[in-house]
């Protein structure tokens, strides 16, 4: 997978720091959450969690490493935290909408507008950008900012979202048309 | 704004923004996208949409509060030197056993408890057996079934002559101790009186 926050050839893989991190190199763990920590928290928020954030991210690591051993390395460790910390926030709004304090908030659902306040974005354009992919659907949304954002194949976002490659792609095709109407026409 | 038809370049075109492709895609993607504007505007499109989704707020994380709060590795190296609980109960067994059996067989040595077959040979006739055990006579006497019975287990046949007279010896001393079993004649009387005869 390829990533905004792409490392030096010479930084230690992920396999690695994990085999060190057993072998009990707490630094390797460090290094593992500030390498894949603010990604995953980006993923957590494109999702429309606001409020505790830090919280989701933090109980993400502590699930995946509390069954590092179930990690057959199939997929990226970066798509198994963005699967594990999906599950969790999925879990929260469940619990918020048993709550009553969140209500109508589906599993999958994201933002549908934009907070200028909490969205610091330096121009007009952006802003705009921002708003047009607030207004695709839930499943557009994810899927493209998958692609987009952190530059998962199709394969790696059909395990995050739990779907099939052919609807990822569809999904991503469909949202780029859409912006592109939104942005161009 | 219209759509390239050249599937294969706006596949990679994501993989551009991360550097990810390889150097034969990276130069695929090059030379089309000197020819195709379509194509270029949709990697600007991209381009701007990364920059506007990684311009959003993110909150700062607390890497140590996170790596404080792992849980920790369980050390292989210390568990495998340990014996296992399974292990524990299976040596606890064979002692149990080991006890057991050491504690029949001075039991018998010493106090000469023969159960079972001692009263059996006295007061009833014994049967044809289908098994390997040794097979009296009823008039067989008192001594004998004993130390038949003693060496049940072992097998009569294993002992010559002279041994197995040494035996019999052995155990007629032993049956000058207090015998621990009821005599099979009180246990007639006993049946008797409980169904009214006499």
């Amino acid at each position: 997978m390829a990533s905004g926050d792409r490392l030096p050839p010479q930084d230690p893989s992920d396999a690695d720091l994990i085999a060190r991190w057993e072998a009990g190199d707490e630094r390797a763990a460090s290094l593992l959450v500030e390498r894949h920590g603010t990604p995953v928290a980006r993923y957590v928020v494109s999702l429309g969690q606001r409020a505790g954030v830090e919280e989701v991210v933090q109980d993400t690591f502590v699930r995946a490493f509390g069954s590092l051993g179930s990690f057959r390395g199939e997929s990226s460790l970066r798509t198994w935290l963005f699967t594990i910390a999906r599950r969790l926030v999925a879990d929260r709004r469940r619990m918020a909408k048993r709550q009553r304090d969140v209500s109508e908030v589906q599993e999958g659902d994201a933002v549908t507008t934009c907070d200028p306040l909490d969205d610091l974005i330096a121009s007009e354009s952006g802003r705009r950008m921002q708003d047009v992919i607030g207004r695709l659907s839930p499943a557009q949304r994810e899927v493209f900012l998958l692609r987009v954002n952190d530059g998962m194949s199709y394969k790696e976002i059909a395990v995050v979202v739990g779907t099939t490659e052919g609807a990822a792609r569809v999904h991503y095709h469909h949202a780029l048309r859409q912006l592109k109407e939104s942005l161009y026409v | 704004m219209s759509e390239c038809l050249n599937v294969h370049v706006r596949e990679l075109l994501p993989g551009v923004l991360h550097d990810a492709l390889s150097a034969s895609e990276r130069a695929d993607v090059d030379v089309h996208l000197a020819t195709c504007a379509d194509c270029a505007a949709e990697l600007e499109l991209l381009r701007s949409a990364l920059a506007a989704t990684r311009a959003r707020a993110v909150p700062r994380l607390n890497t140590q509060a996170i790596v404080a709060a792992l849980p920790r590795p369980r050390r292989a190296s210390a568990t495998s030197m340990r014996p296992s609980r399974s292990l524990w109960r299976m040596a606890a067994a064979v002692t149990i056993i080991a006890l057991g059996g050491t504690s029949f067989v001075v039991a018998r040595q010493f106090f000469g408890v023969v159960p079972v077959l001692d009263t059996l040979a006295a007061v009833t006739p014994i049967a044809p057996r289908m098994d390997s055990s040794p097979v009296l006579p009823s008039e067989t006497p008192r001594r004998v079934a004993r130390a038949v019975a003693l060496t049940a287990d072992v097998g009569v046949s294993e002992f010559k002559d002279d041994e197995l007279e040494t035996l019999i010896g052995a155990l007629d001393r032993i049956q000058a101790a207090p015998h621990a079993e009821p005599d099979s004649s009180v246990f007639t009387r006993i049946v008797s009186g409980a169904t009214g005869g006499n």
